[in-house]
Parts: C-alpha cells; structure tokens; sequence
C-alpha cells in the first residue's frame, strides 16, 4: 500500500469512527473501546473510496480551500481552542 | 504569558522508547513541534471543560453529567503529560510558553440551557468529534507502539467528550422553545466559523512523510481533509438530525467568506 493509500485508510477509519460517535449508536461502540476502530469495518465502502479518489489525491485541490485561503486568518493556537464569542444581539433585540 | 513546565512530571514517570533513527530530521522537528503544541493545547482545554460545570449546574443538568464533565478537566491536564512523555522520548523538552487563554463565553442573554448547548455544541459536538477524527486518523498511522499507546488513551477520551456533547444535544435540542432554539441556531455560524479558521493552518502546514506521521508530524493536507470530511458527513448532518439549522449555519459561513 503506497502512502497516499495508506493515508486514506487512515482518514477512512477515523471518519467513520467519528461519525458513529456523532451517531445513537455511538455510544455502544464508544464504550467498546478503540480495538473496533482496527478491525470492524465501515459500511459503506464503494462509497468512501469514490471520495477518496475525488479528494485525497495529494495533487488534487483541497475542499473549502479556495475560501479559506482567501479569506482566512487562522490561528490554530490553543487558547482558541474552546467556543467562541456569541453573536452581538442586534439593537432591536438588545431594546427588547 | 505563563510557562507551562511538565519536566518534572515528565521525570517521575518511566521513560518512552521511541526509536526515530530513520526519521528525516525536518520530520523529527517537526514531530517535537506538534507534541509541545499538543501539550500547551490539551493543558490549555482543560479550563474550557472547568467552564462548563457551572452553567450546567445552573441550568440544571442531572448530576452525573457534571460529575463526568469534572472528570475531563482531570483528563485533559493528562493528556497534556502524555504529550509531554512523547516530546521527551523524541528529544524535546517538556516545556513551553502558554499562550492567551480567552475566556469561555457565558452567553448572558439566552437561558442557562442555551448556553450550555452553545458552549456543548461548540466543544463536544465540533471540536471534540473533528478530534475523534483526526486522532484516530493519526492513530491508524503511527508506528511505535509507545506512540499508539498514548493515542489510544487520548483517543479514548477525547470519544467521550464528544459523546457527551452529541448525547446532551440529543437529549435537549428536540424539546427547546422557540426562542432556546433560536438562540443556538444563531450562534451555529460563529461555532462553523470558529472551527474553519481553527484549523486553517492545516493548509500550510508541511506534510510529513510516512515516516514523520507515525511519530506524529502533521500531513496539514491529509489533516485538513479529515477536517472537512468531518463538518460536512458527520457534525451538520448530526445536528441536523437533532432539528436544528445546521446546514443553513454552515451555507452561511461559506457566503460571508466568499463576500469577504
């Protein structure tokens, strides 16, 4: 398996866990531990590796990466890390 | 600006043997950079997680999920020592300057209910599930089994703050008011926006050879797909499916970029 391979089945298998996490039945596979993230597998496979030749091609542009380079000033430090600040009420709520 | 020093700690435990000789120096470098980045981060979470406990007792969450949101503060400082374990196995030191620690929002305005669900959906169902991600991606390719080992741990954990925060979301976003609801909706582009600037320098960051990523340098390419990937398949849908406008938030972020 060369790297790009490699890296995808990387991507493929800690997507897959998120979303069952994400997913009602998350819970039991969270609680299963992390041995099921080296041998269960995912569902529905024609359909991650049809997404991984669109956008894991390491010459091949990046999703969102237009907009975020353009208009993007990313910190990426961890004091960031945690929510951020709300929305400011609009004047007719902050009157309300 | 504070120091975060985990020497100490680092030398009461036994040793890590990670063994790096095939490694290209610039991915060493670049290996020890991202576990003292880790470090500070995981080290810096901990207060968000802190932040949480009140307002879940103010809007009167049962006891056990403020117990278990406890218990994270505690895992995170932890995971701040494993980093640290591996950036002195690689050769680094297990020192660094914290950065600013902004503080956790309160949301004065909305009732303590919309506020916990604005600060669970920012950190359990965003930050926490984009992590589960990429950890468990990093952790598909690592190589030395002491390099896994912490994964695994820090994986196992960062499961459970996302779950918390799905189960959280599940459990309250159907029954809001009208105006609960209105008010976390409105904060879901700030939450999209946030998590889309936080991991832009993804995008220039190197990427690491194969070699590099099995003792943690960062591949920013690979990264920043795994990133997308979980926004758009995972966490809109999910919040979707709990009723809220999660897919007209994300739509929203994509435009004010595009306009900016």
């Amino acid at each position: 398996m060369n790297e790009q391979s490699k890296r995808a089945e990387a991507r493929r298998r800690g997507a897959w866990i998120a979303a069952r996490v994400a997913s009602v039945g998350g819970i039991a596979l969270a609680a299963a531990g992390i041995a099921m993230s080296a041998h269960a597998e995912p569902t529905d496979r024609a359909a991650a590796e049809a997404r991984t030749r669109a956008t894991h091609d390491d010459s091949a542009p990046l999703p969102l990466e237009a907009l975020t380079i353009r208009s993007a000033k990313g910190c990426g430090c961890s004091p960031c890390w945690g929510p951020p600040a709300p929305p400011e009420p609009s004047s007719a709520e902050a009157l309300a | 600006m504070s120091t975060l020093d985990l020497r100490r700690a680092t030398r009461r435990r036994p040793a890590l043997e990670i063994d790096v000789r095939d490694v290209p120096a610039a991915d060493l470098e670049a290996a020890r950079d991202n576990w003292r980045e880790r470090m500070a981060s995981e080290h810096a979470s901990a207060r968000v997680f802190a932040a949480l406990v009140a307002p879940m007792m103010r809007a009167g969450l049962p006891e056990d999920d403020v117990r278990r949101v406890s218990e994270m503060v505690t895992q995170e400082l932890d995971h701040a020592r494993l980093c640290a374990r591996v950036l002195v196995a690689l050769g680094g030191e297990a020192v660094t300057t914290m950065p600013r620690l902004d503080d956790v929002p309160e949301h004065a305005g909305v009732s303590p209910l919309a506020a916990v669900l604005r600060n669970v959906i920012s950190i359990g169902c965003c930050s926490e599930t984009v992590a589960v991600a990429l950890v468990a991606t990093e952790r598909e390719l690592a190589g030395p089994e002491a390099v896994r080992r912490v994964l695994d741990q820090i994986l196992a954990d960062e499961i459970k703050h996302s779950r918390l925060g799905w189960r959280l979301v599940k459990r309250h976003a159907p029954l809001l008011s009208l105006r609960d609801r209105a008010d976390v909706e409105a904060y879901l582009p700030d939450v999209f926006e946030h998590q889309l600037r936080f991991h832009a320098p993804f995008l220039q960051m190197p990427c690491a050879s194969d070699a590099g990523t099995a003792i943690g340098a960062p591949h920013g390419r690979s990264n920043w797909t795994v990133f997308v990937e979980c926004m758009t398949q995972t966490i809109v849908p999910g919040l979707e499916a709990c009723g809220l406008g999660a897919a007209e938030a994300w739509a929203e972020v994509q435009r004010r970029r595009a306009a900016a």
